[in-house]
């Protein structure tokens, strides 16, 4: 038993900004406050309804958007809430899978070259071997540093979007529904990629899922959340057969009520 | 030991090679290349074939037309016009001048016009929408109006001209670019990346600009053309270049008081402004095609 999380945030929370509307007022969304800890080589899922607060979560950990307060500390260190090298190279995010989430007029070669880039001070040739190596620890050829992402599948797409993580050797991946848009064959590849990756790296992974039956796969610890709050933090199998909070009983339910048949 | 790189040797078009493979495809494209690059050796080699002055008036060959009339001489190949001198010679240093100006007038808009682009394409709120609107207005006027307007302020001139005409294009390279970095901007792969670090400008540099190319293409083609129309419309209207000048518009506006006479004295510097704005039209048009077909296949 790991006496320090690798992970710890304390106290989250998030509002958004108050825009002057004249016409509208948006209904205020708060998230938080969120307590969580994560450690090595620890899967955690995130579940909840829409607009639970899930992909907030996410995106607070992973750095895109800033906490109105709360701290996250890795290894025991506070890291900077918005922009800073320690962040980049020790928490990486990886975004669902859309037509957006890949640079359509860049290499896949330049793509992943440009954490190394920014992040690191190797040299260039130091970089295009990292770049090789990377592309083959996710199972891509060197010969795709020189595609572009139009002659990629999707699979393949998503593939380059967890190299892209991976690169800089983090310590915690947090990704967005990662396996959303992806069809069932390719959405197992994905998942056993990342166990594989995983056991091999001792990576902690964090992700977003609607996908229940990937969850129970997957996940250590399940995390299910409503209206911007944790309600509930349990081990994936035991949340799985007892669920407590009522919105994590209609969630396990319905998925149950979908498998058995 | 055996090769394990199986695949090593195989070739990988860059996106420059790529983007020439599509566009030898089309065949109207490449004959627009043609045209397009013929006129550049004419404007660059020209001046140093022909044995005349562009400004040297033959006495004794006045309104001698092309040599393929009787009355031609296979001195002045394409005649001469009402002041004797020589109109291929003429017509090499018009198309120097003013397929030149229009192209390093585009250029220099262009630049400015996707420095101001980004500027406000970049920033939220009252200064983006302030550079938005201000050269929203100025793009409902045309272009020729708000050059003659500059003229009237700066006084004439090729170089005024030149500067009136970059001015009045800016607002087309502004609109582009802003609109197609606030649509950039709220990407996925743009928040990857500047959650890597990535700078403004890298941001844009790297991961926006090879994006936009195609949008550069296109309005930079078409902005050469408006600003050839325009350079030899100023000529014409003698706001531009001036009367000595061998420019495209003046040579027209000069040959109009033989009309009558000599025809080919109008007719063929006009010829070469029709020729240079439709060439300039296809090959940008293959261009941005060519750079599509690239992307998606």
């Amino acid at each position: 038993m790991p006496i320090t999380p690798l992970l710890k945030i304390n106290q989250l929370t998030y509002n958004p900004p108050k825009r002057w509307n004249f016409f509208s007022p948006r209904p205020s969304f708060v998230l938080g406050p969120v307590d969580l800890h994560v450690h090595e080589s620890e899967t955690i899922a995130i579940i909840g309804g829409n607009d639970s607060g899930k992909s907030l979560l996410a995106k607070l950990i992973g750095g895109a958007v800033k906490p109105t307060s709360g701290e996250i500390l890795l290894n025991n260190q506070l890291i900077n809430t918005h922009h800073s090298k320690a962040r980049a190279n020790n928490i990486r995010m990886v975004f669902r899978h859309s037509a957006e989430s890949l640079n359509p007029g860049m290499s896949i070669g330049s793509m992943l070259d440009e954490p190394l880039r920014l992040n690191t001070q190797l040299s260039a040739a130091m970089r295009f071997e990292k770049v090789n190596h990377t592309l083959s620890l996710v199972g891509l050829m060197p010969e795709h540093y020189y595609y572009y992402k139009h002659k990629l599948s999707d699979g393949q797409q998503q593939r380059v979007a967890l190299a892209r993580a991976l690169i800089l050797d983090p310590q915690v991946i947090v990704a967005d529904e990662p396996f959303a848009a992806l069809d069932p064959s390719v959405r197992s590849q994905t998942v056993n990629l990342l166990l594989k990756l995983q056991a091999e790296l001792g990576l902690a992974f964090i992700f977003v899922s609607h996908n229940l039956g990937i969850v129970r796969h997957m996940a250590d610890r399940t995390i299910v959340m409503s209206e911007g709050q944790i309600v509930e933090s349990n081990l994936t199998q035991t949340l799985f057969t007892a669920p407590e909070h009522p919105s994590a009983q209609k969630l396990i339910h319905a998925h149950n009520s979908l498998v058995s048949y | 030991m055996p090769d394990t790189s199986l695949y090593e040797e195989e070739h990988y078009p860059t996106p420059l090679q790529a983007t020439w493979s599509e566009f030898r495809q089309r065949h109207v494209a490449v004959a627009g290349l043609g045209i397009l690059i013929f006129f550049i050796i004419m404007a660059i080699l020209g001046p140093l074939l022909t044995p005349f002055e562009p400004t040297t008036q033959h006495t004794d060959a006045v309104l001698l037309p092309p040599a393929w009339n009787d009355n031609g001489s296979i001195l002045h190949i394409l005649g001469t016009d009402a002041l004797g001198r020589d109109m291929l010679t003429r017509l090499f240093y018009g198309t120097q001048i003013t397929l030149f100006s229009s192209i390093i007038t585009v250029l220099v808009a262009l630049c400015f016009g996707v420095i101001l682009g980004v500027i406000a394409g970049m920033s939220a709120g009252l200064r983006s929408s302030f550079i938005n609107h201000i050269l929203d207005i100025l793009m409902l006027t045309p272009t020729l109006l708000i050059a003659i307007i500059i003229m009237a302020m700066l006084g004439t001139g090729l170089t005024n001209a030149m500067l009136a005409i970059g001015l009045a294009l800016i607002p087309r390279f502004v609109h582009v670019t802003r609109d197609f970095v606030r649509q950039e901007m709220s990407k996925d792969y743009i928040l990857t990346a500047k959650l890597d670090g990535a700078t403004s400008s890298a941001l844009f540099i790297y991961n926006i600009l090879p994006n936009m190319v195609e949008r550069l293409i296109v309005q930079g083609t078409l902005a050469i053309s408006i600003a050839i129309l325009d350079i030899s419309a100023l000529g014409f209207l003698n706001l531009g270049a001036q009367t000595l000048m061998p420019e495209l518009g003046v040579m027209i506006a000069d040959a109009l008081s033989t009309a009558y006479i000599a025809p080919w004295n109008i007719l063929l510097p006009g010829l070469a402004i029709f020729l240079m704005v439709l060439s300039v039209n296809i090959v940008g048009d293959g261009l941005r095609s060519a750079h599509r077909n690239r992307m998606s296949h």
